[in-house]
């Protein structure tokens, strides 16, 4: 079923949650975008051993759910086990939710939401 | 005792359609299983690249968060279309952008033939039959050259410095690939298997309200076939 043209239209931007070298590779592909001051927002967060889970939250709730400009949100998949209660129970169309890899921890099929989905219809 | 025949029926149709939907999420998880495997191929490069620069840079730079431009613009954005068909994702260049953030034009893909359309130009768009005046047209190459210098200033590398290193660029090469190619198709044959799951879904629960149906019809013409 086709989704309402208003739900996706002004979603332009791709967003990142993730560790420096993952947000680094992505801003140089030109996807870092800030909005005007005085918001200034940005469309990425770096984390690091020292950001809390709240602050994480904050961004995925601020990426996912406050901002309409964002059609695809990246996400690093140990950053996404740290909140893995948010990125499971996020199942709305817009912005699409994709885990990406990391540089410390490598592609995990058992953390990926997309085969747990595959895994659950399949009746394991 | 022979079921209905009707019920019968329907619960085989339902039977084919749930293996003909199963069949296609498979090739889509297929496809799937694919595109992580380049996405992490994709993505180990880039980090091997970004890793040789930090090593080769001198003492003390490194090419990270400290150097990011707080004042930067997309040059990348995604594009998002949905029908009938299902929803696709893509990534194209976002030519220019509006003080408010938004994009002000139409973004260029990749594999869109023909000549960029942008919001500059979409504004100074002739109507087709007008003549062009010289004035006219030297303005226009003064926009496109204005664009041009826009463009190169945009690179999002400039803001790691002038003179980047080799490893930076690739980097960057690398992560251009994975951000036009491989993520929008995975964001895409996601959305796409997110529907097959409904479709199966449902077709599933249909199929057992018609067996439940089937076992009533069964049921009632034994007690039928017992009191006569």
């Amino acid at each position: 079923m086709a989704a309402p043209t208003s739900a996706y239209k002004d979603r332009q931007f791709l967003a990142v949650i993730g560790d420096e070298d993952s947000v680094t590779g992505l801003l140089l592909a030109g996807i870092g975008h800030v909005t005007q001051p005085p918001d200034s927002q940005k469309n990425f967060l770096v984390v690091d051993s020292k950001t809390d889970n709240a602050a994480i939250e904050e961004a995925f709730e601020r990426f996912t759910t406050e901002r309409k400009d964002i059609g695809i949100l990246l996400i690093n998949q140990h950053i996404a086990e740290r909140i893995r209660h948010r990125v499971d129970t996020y199942t709305t169309a817009f912005p699409a939710l994709l885990e990406i890899p990391s540089k410390d921890h490598p592609y995990d099929p058992e953390k990926d939401s997309v085969l747990r989905r595959v895994r659950r219809l399949f009746g394991e | 005792m022979a079921s209905s025949p009707i019920d019968a029926t329907r619960i085989r149709l339902l039977s084919e359609e749930i293996d003909h939907l199963l069949e296609h999420y498979l090739q889509l998880l297929h496809q799937y299983d694919t595109l992580r495997s380049s996405l992490s191929t994709v993505q180990a490069s880039i980090q091997q690249n970004i890793a040789r620069a930090n090593f080769d840079a001198q003492r003390g730079v490194r090419y990270g968060q400290d150097c990011y431009d707080q004042r930067m613009q997309a040059a990348r954005g995604c594009r998002v279309t949905s029908g009938p068909e299902g929803t696709a994702f893509s990534v194209v260049e976002l030519s220019t952008l509006g003080k408010d953030g938004s994009a002000a034009s139409e973004g260029t893909h990749k594999d869109n033939a023909g000549p960029q359309k942008t919001g500059i130009s979409a504004a100074d768009e002739i109507p087709d039959g007008d003549t062009k005046t010289v004035g006219e047209e030297d303005e226009q190459n003064g926009d496109a050259e204005r664009e041009k210098k826009t463009t190169k200033s945009k690179d999002p590398v400039r803001m790691f410095g002038i003179l980047t290193p080799q490893a930076l660029r690739l980097a960057q090469g690398g992560a251009i690939k994975m951000v036009e190619e491989v993520i929008p198709k995975l964001a895409s044959i996601d959305a796409e298997m997110k529907e097959v799951e409904i479709k199966i879904r449902r077709a599933r629960k249909q199929r057992v309200k018609a067996e439940a149906a089937e076992k009533t019809v069964v049921g009632e013409r034994r007690e039928e076939g017992v009191v006569s």
